[in-house]
């Protein structure tokens, strides 16, 4: 009886070293609901390398007012007649949604825009209209090379000339719920004590903070599903 | 560090030889079989194919 | 002198277990035979990458780049598929670019197995699939592996406890197993381990060759936060950036993201700081990678369906928006060729002085119409 049961085990055990695969020549239906087991790959590490600190695992839950069919929604009504070229584009965070703006006006067609991460506050008095794209990144102030507080003093200082000539300011938040965080918010609140309109990628709406300044301190503001959807945002502001 | 790579496989073949060395001067099929077992990833290791 | 009494009982057994290893060895040595691959009436030669790392003469690592040069002055794109062969799409969509594209100005560099030692292995002890199979339209079939994200330890082993390569990123711990990653080790070291050679070949070919914009090839795991995600290096965000503008009006979800300055060793990053090309690595998804899934079969490399994945998408523990019958893989390797186009004419509209035209299998809608039958051609 055990060496039957050994001879078993013993043609098991070749079996499985003749490493035997799968090779169905036809593709099948809906793969079953079995069990998954653990699966260890040798010393996987992400293929992104760092990450920004940010859990996107954590839920978090509200209604959203857009959705795959209703790509864009207001509160409050813009004046278009606000926001006249020269047009200024730059970043308080130095995140990677500066380019995807940067993008959004080269596709919405707008022709008399200077974009610059970097502006200083002397640039400022050139524009009559400023968008700033809000939202702080790590990598993106490592790449541009310069310290969390050194953007702060750059922000600030652009404040202040802001303060001084008035031009039209745009906020824009991009990055959703990626894009919230000590800095961002910082830098954020700064441009929204003094911006005449909000674009911003719904999701990052998830506390509410941007439907309450927008009814507190009457900012007309537009809620997007995705960036791309500001492309027609942006036509329509500028291409009239 | 190519040398570690032939003193690793020096020891699978030495390893191999000892256990067909055994194998040949045990009794019992069990044994044997055991053996088998053993030799199978042992060779492909030992001819780099696995 | 000791009597062998069952003599003939050794030799019989093993007779039975060199049987048995011939066909695990029949099977292993199969995973070392590259797919074919049936290249469109554009390609003007075969390189290998040992014409830039000599090094690599001889090894595993000598492997193919299909050079399409159109004789239009212009920029040179290089395409990176199979960087990490259980990515199935990158090596895929490499290949199907190199079956159906056609070059009409500046010049296009395609390698779909860029870790070829990593296709001639899988993961011990995980149950994967080491090949599946398709069926195209005149009922032929073609085979293709599914490999392992690291190089052979038989053709590159031990690995060290601690290592530095070139890149200045410090392989140790949890990631001692990674001095056999393509994507750690850039920009590579001629006279380092294999996997070094085969990166220092690839920088080498980078700046011999002029190129001009490279995308490397992934995908992720569902839990991976960076799906439908390009990373860009600073030179190369603008052009990925308005790349992800144009997928997005394709209807095709795509984020630009920077990459880390820390990312030492991988593409976007070391190839991006020690070449002039700009570097730009996309991920998509797929679910035999993560550890939710089911069955590893050809079911789950070419449908992408895992229920387990989508339930919890619904539970919110996955971020990725995971659909109902998942991502099938003739999906992914549309996303991948369309990404690689909308990168192309991003590109030209930064760079008009050398520009880079090749159509490759029409739009994303095209693509998901001729299905795998059709995007892959029979070998004769």
């Amino acid at each position: 009886m055990k060496k039957i049961i050994a001879i078993l085990l013993a043609v098991l055990f070749v079996t499985a070293l003749a490493a035997c695969g799968s090779k169905s020549a036809e593709t099948a239906p809906a793969a079953t609901q079995a069990p998954a087991a653990e699966q260890k790959q040798e010393g996987y590490t992400s293929s992104q390398g760092t990450v920004d600190g940010f859990d996107p695992n954590q839920k978090t839950e509200f209604a959203m007012n857009t959705s795959e069919e209703v790509r864009t929604f207001n509160i409050g009504e813009v004046d278009p007649s606000l926001f006249e070229a020269p047009i200024l584009v730059t970043s308080f965070g130095q995140s990677a949604d500066t380019s995807m703006m940067d993008a959004i006006m080269k596709r919405s067609g707008v022709k008399d825009y200077a974009f610059n991460a970097l502006a200083k506050d002397t640039d400022i008095k050139n524009y009559k209209t400023v968008i700033i794209v809000c939202g702080a990144s790590s990598k993106g102030l490592g790449a541009a090379g310069i310290s969390e507080a050194d953007e702060t003093a750059r922000a600030e200082k652009i404040m202040a000339a802001i303060n001084e000539t008035n031009p039209a300011v745009i906020m824009c938040h991009l990055g959703g719920s990626m894009r919230r965080g000590v800095l961002s918010d910082k830098l954020t609140d700064m441009v929204l004590e003094v911006a005449k309109y909000m674009v911003v990628v719904e999701d990052a709406n998830f506390d509410g903070k941007f439907t309450t300044v927008a009814q507190e301190k009457n900012i007309p503001l537009t809620y997007l599903y995705a960036i791309k959807d500001g492309m027609d945002v942006f036509s329509a502001l500028f291409n009239k | 560090m190519l040398f570690l790579k032939y003193v690793y496989l020096a020891i699978v073949a030495l390893l191999l030889v000892l256990i067909l060395t055994n194998m040949f001067k045990k009794d019992k099929f069990l044994y044997q079989l055991d053996a088998a077992l053993v030799i199978i990833p042992l060779i492909l290791r030992l001819l780099l194919i696995k | 002198m000791k009597k062998y009494s069952y003599l003939w009982k050794n030799i019989l057994v093993l007779a039975v277990a060199l049987l048995f290893a011939a066909v695990a060895a029949h099977d292993f040595l199969a995973m070392r035979t590259p797919e074919p691959v049936v290249a469109s009436k554009g390609l003007t030669r075969v390189a290998r990458l040992s014409e830039y790392c000599a090094n690599l003469k001889g090894t595993v690592g000598d492997e193919a780049v299909y050079v399409f040069d159109s004789g239009v002055p212009g920029g040179t794109f290089l395409v990176l598929g199979g960087t990490h062969p259980n990515e199935s799409a990158g090596m895929m969509a490499a290949i199907a670019m190199a079956e159906n594209i056609e070059v009409t100005a500046g010049r296009v560099f395609i390698m779909p197995w860029t870790n070829t030692s990593g296709f001639t292995h899988t993961s011990p002890l995980d149950g994967m699939v080491d090949m599946f199979t398709i069926t195209l339209k005149d009922g032929s079939t073609r085979t293709f592996r599914v490999g392992n994200r690291l190089t052979n330890p038989v053709d590159q082993w031990p690995d060290r406890n601690y290592y530095e390569g070139t890149s200045g990123r410090k392989l140790v711990g949890t990631e001692t197993a990674e001095i056999r990653n393509v994507n750690r080790l850039y920009p590579g070291n001629e006279n380092g381990v294999l996997t070094e050679q085969v990166c220092a070949g690839i920088k080498n070919m980078i700046v011999e060759e002029n190129v001009s914009i490279v995308m490397d090839m992934h995908e992720g795991s569902p839990e991976f936060y960076y799906l439908d995600t390009t990373m860009a290096h600073e030179r190369a965000l603008n052009v990925a950036s308005l790349m992800a503008m144009d997928m997005g009006m394709e209807g095709l979800d795509m984020k630009a993201e920077l990459s880390g300055q820390t990312s030492y060793g991988l593409s976007h990053r070391s190839l991006g700081d020690n070449t002039d090309a700009l570097m730009t690595l996309m991920e998509t998804y797929n679910p035999s990678m993560g550890p939710l899934h089911g069955k590893m079969d050809d079911d789950l490399i070419v449908n992408g369906n895992e229920p387990n994945y989508y339930q919890a998408h619904l539970d919110g523990y996955i971020y990725y928006r995971v659909k109902e019958n998942g991502i099938p893989l003739i999906e992914r390797i549309a996303r991948h060729i369309v990404c690689i186009t909308k990168l192309k004419d991003a590109y030209n509209l930064y760079h008009p002085e050398a520009p880079i035209e090749f159509t490759c299998l029409g739009s994303y809608d095209d693509m998901m119409q001729l299905g795998l039958e059709g995007v892959f051609k029979p070998v004769k």
